[in-house]
């Protein structure tokens, strides 16, 4: 019998992939300088503390090195990335506002529809300026504020001041200090107290120029006992230049509240996504993350959850799918700073064609945790043996009253649970269909349906006999 | 006497520079006299080979692998004071455990040693090093001990190193396992200020086994610092990393274990274990387990659980008539016993077993 591999098919870009042509109506030079800087702020009319801190982040970044850890960072070059790109429009909070080439840029990516059917409010960025933003009036009325960065900035100003790049600072590392100097666009998110959206909240992320970056920044609190679901999309056309991605996410997730990030990354695979995501959470609070990395040439992402106050809780859901060129680094932070906080991290990878996944993650539980619970659960399936899979976790833990747990698992589809799947009347090939949807089942099943459904059309398979 | 810092790499793939689990630093300090010391305490029957010299040995490559870089490598073969090779011959089965005792005193304060094991063909032993010093005398410690299993030998390797709490030690074990050979080590890291232990084993030949076992002690203030790794090369190979450790008072730990399964060891299975029993609220404990794949064809399993002693179990030794001291010094054994048992000097394990319930006696009763 000739011996094939089972074949799992690359995603399907297509849809993605399409691009509309340089229409933007402005964008500074190459590089960055602080002339540069100085001139971002100044097209946004911003007040002079914001000025103040991004030249502080520019000094941030040209004193820190690169990180001497991680994928191979070699080919970004600062000097060719164009930082800031406006698009010849202003914000709209109606469709038909929007010029036609970027609404039918959302439109073929479907995010008008979903607005109609399932959402409570849509943000659309397109490369480095929110375009179109909108949200329901009976939340509006609630005293739900979603809107993007630059009006934030203008309107909430003293709460913007006193949180933004406070929960991430620009000392954390190089590109988040790149971030606070050149950032742009992105969302903010304000849900009063005891205030409850049934509905998800979305922002999507398009970067159309080749050569730019782009450096969203999406600032989000819910306050005590409210909840909200945020969703978050990306995706870019692939051209032959590098293009960067460098975006920001504070959360700040008060007592008794629950927020649930979603986060479904597609970009095209001359991306490099560098995005730092953070959440502080606060007594009884919760935050849930949903991360799917599916794009991308190279992705360093790492969704880190602060548990400041006591029965804080946080879990994460990430599944990673790299294939051929990709280098997609991604897992979670958790630090437990207090009483009977719990973490949950479930991760879970498939690599094929020279693909390489990396899970990495890091777990501290403070000697002021006591009573803290935290598992992690991290799966890889390795599809061939071109490509790599690699799992480095560290836990630190400073309390004796915790209960920390960590498993890992590395391998292939099981030829055991092949077997017992014939002998219960399964074809080979049916079998490990399902033991392949199986694998992402407990990520497909956390997503909106809608992310779902399209999940399981980017997974999709093609089997062709034997794994070997 | 001249001495020099330095600093090691210890992940075989780095990581973020926050926990501070990529490097470690180390303080190299010369020896005043690096002939050879004294007469070394063999014991070993006359079937075994034993030289100060290994010069016709093939090494090929640096057993150690990525944790003694080339300033360390050039210190130890600069500095050595102990040089030892004992090689099993081909088709030989030594029935006692061969047992070198090397010891610290007054009269030679810095030990470099060097060790060559190598086990010829179908040969079989157990070789056991030990690492003893008088009390008060701040001895230093850098070694390394390199072993060789050729096609289908077997060898044992335990290492035990029991120096006072003011020693410095750091130590480096290598180890390559040839088809159809089994090399399993076995370290017990129960004393030294701040221990740098490290084991690098390489399963080179099909069906190779390789198991790596660690009894580790934190106590007082002890600072270990352990990393430990598996390659996987030939196919078929089947490696383990398992640890049981016990901290208490202001002791600190890191222990990193790697599986690397390299591509074309296809069919070959991994597991790291790690266990940690918590006796002290002020202790620190870090746990670094990397898998490594470049193979799809492989199964690497990695666990790790830590935590304070059972309530309920403690309840009931108490409630047999133990005090908690002593059901706390029973319950220490236990977690380390999997591992003592698997050493065949009963005195040896005696050592072990002796040095954890002196250690809860001293420490652990306020847990």
């Amino acid at each position: 019998m000739k011996n094939q591999k089972t074949r799992v098919a690359d995603i399907d870009r297509a849809r993605f992939d399409f691009r509309d042509s340089d229409k933007s109506g402005y964008k500074t030079g190459k590089g960055l300088t602080a002339d540069i800087v100085a001139e971002i702020s100044a097209m946004k009319n911003e007040p002079a503390w914001m000025l103040e801190r991004r030249l502080r982040s520019l000094e941030v970044y040209n004193r820190t090195p690169m990180p001497a850890w991680g994928p191979p960072l070699g080919e970004l070059d600062m000097d060719e990335i164009v930082t800031y790109v406006r698009p010849n429009t202003e914000m709209k909070s109606d469709w038909n506002d929007v010029p036609g080439y970027i609404k039918n840029t959302f439109e073929r990516l479907g995010i008008p529809q979903a607005e109609r059917e399932s959402l409570a409010g849509v943000g659309a960025q397109y490369d480095s300026e929110v375009v179109y933003h909108n949200i329901r009036r009976e939340l509006s009325s609630q005293g739900v504020v979603y809107t993007d960065m630059e009006t934030a900035v203008r309107e909430h100003e003293d709460t913007v001041k006193e949180l933004f790049m406070k929960l991430v600072p620009p000392e954390d590392h190089k590109f988040v200090a790149l971030h606070g100097a050149v950032w742009s666009g992105g969302s903010f998110v304000y849900v009063p107290e005891g205030v409850r959206l049934d509905i998800p909240l979305q922002s999507y992320f398009r970067l159309n120029a080749p050569g730019a970056g782009q450096f969203e920044h999406t600032l989000i609190v819910v306050e005590k006992g409210a909840n909200v679901h945020f969703i978050e999309g990306c995706s870019a056309p692939k051209y032959n230049v590098l293009n960067l991605h460098a975006g920001c996410v504070e959360l700040y997730v008060r007592e008794g509240a629950t927020l649930r990030y979603s986060t479904i990354e597609n970009w095209s695979k001359n991306m490099m996504n560098l995005n730092t995501k953070r959440a502080l959470v606060e007594k009884n609070g919760t935050i849930e993350w949903i991360s799917g990395t599916f794009g991308s040439h190279t992705t360093m992402l790492y969704p880190s959850s602060i548990l400041k106050g006591e029965g804080a809780r946080s879990t994460f859901t990430g599944i990673t799918f790299a294939g051929a060129g990709q280098n997609l680094d991604t897992g979670a932070k958790v630090v437990h700073l207090a009483p009977n906080t719990s973490s949950t991290i479930s991760s879970r990878s498939i690599s094929k064609d020279g693909g390489i996944a990396v899970y990495r993650s890091a777990v501290s539980i403070l000697p002021e945790a006591t009573g803290a619970k935290s598992s992690a659960v991290c799966e890889s399936l390795m599809m061939d043996s071109k490509s790599r899979s690699d799992t480095i976790p560290v836990m630190d833990i400073r309390s004796d009253e915790a209960d920390i747990g960590h498993e890992a698992r590395i391998g292939r589809i099981s030829d055991a649970a092949v077997f017992y799947l014939m002998t219960r009347g399964l074809s080979e090939e049916e079998a490990k269909a399902m033991i392949v949807r199986g694998f992402v089942e407990p990520i497909a099943k956390e997503l909106p349906l809608e992310y779902a459904v399209e999940m399981n059309r980017l997974i999709s398979l093609e089997l062709e006999g034997t794994i070997g | 006497m001249s001495q020099f810092e330095t600093m090691l790499g210890r992940m075989p793939v780095r990581t973020w520079s926050r926990p501070r689990v990529n490097d470690a630093g180390l303080v190299l300090r010369e020896p005043d006299d690096v002939s050879l010391a004294g007469g070394a305490d063999i014991r070993a029957s006359g079937q075994i080979i034993i030289k100060q010299s290994y010069d016709r040995t093939a090494f090929g490559e640096d057993l150690t692998g990525p944790f003694v870089p080339e300033g360390l490598r050039v210190f130890i073969e600069e500095n050595t004071n102990r040089r030892h090779l004992i090689r099993i011959p081909k088709g030989y089965a030594e029935r006692e455990p061969i047992v070198l005792t090397l010891h610290l005193g007054m009269e030679s304060p810095v030990l470099v040693d060097d060790v060559v094991i190598e086990a010829e063909e179908d040969a079989s032993a157990v070789v056991i090093l030990k690492y003893t010093s008088d009390d008060g005398t701040r001895v230093q410690h850098f070694g390394r001990t390199r072993v060789i299993v050729r096609r289908n030998a077997r060898v044992q390797l335990v290492k035990l190193q029991m120096l006072p709490n003011d020693a410095a030690h750091t130590d480096a074990v290598g180890g390559v396992a040839q088809a159809g050979a089994r090399l399993d080590v076995i370290l017990a890291e129960l004393g030294a200020a701040r221990p740098l232990s490290s084991c690098n084993l390489i399963l080179e030949g099909d069906g190779a086994n390789a198991e790596l076992d660690v009894v580790y002690l934190g106590d007082g203030e002890r600072s270990l610092d352990m990393s430990y790794r598996a390659e996987h090369r030939g196919r078929k190979t089947v490696s383990g990393i398992y640890a049981k450790g016990i901290l208490m008072d202001r002791s600190k730990k890191i222990f990193r274990d790697t599986l690397d399964f390299k591509s074309g060891a296809s069919g070959s299975k991994g597991r790291e274990e790690e266990n940690v029993l918590m006796l002290g609220r002020d202790v620190r404990n870090i746990s670094v387990p990397l898998l490594l794949c470049g193979e799809d064809n492989v199964e690497g399993e990695h666990a790790a659980s830590s935590g304070r002693p059972d309530e309920k179990v403690l309840f009931y030794l108490m409630s047999r008539g133990l005090g908690e001291l002593e059901a706390k010094k029973l319950l220490a054994q236990a977690a380390v016993s999997s591992i003592v048992e698997k050493i065949p000097e009963a005195s040896v394990r005696n050592e072990i077993l002796g040095a954890v319930r002196r250690s809860i006696g001293k420490g652990g009763a306020k847990a």
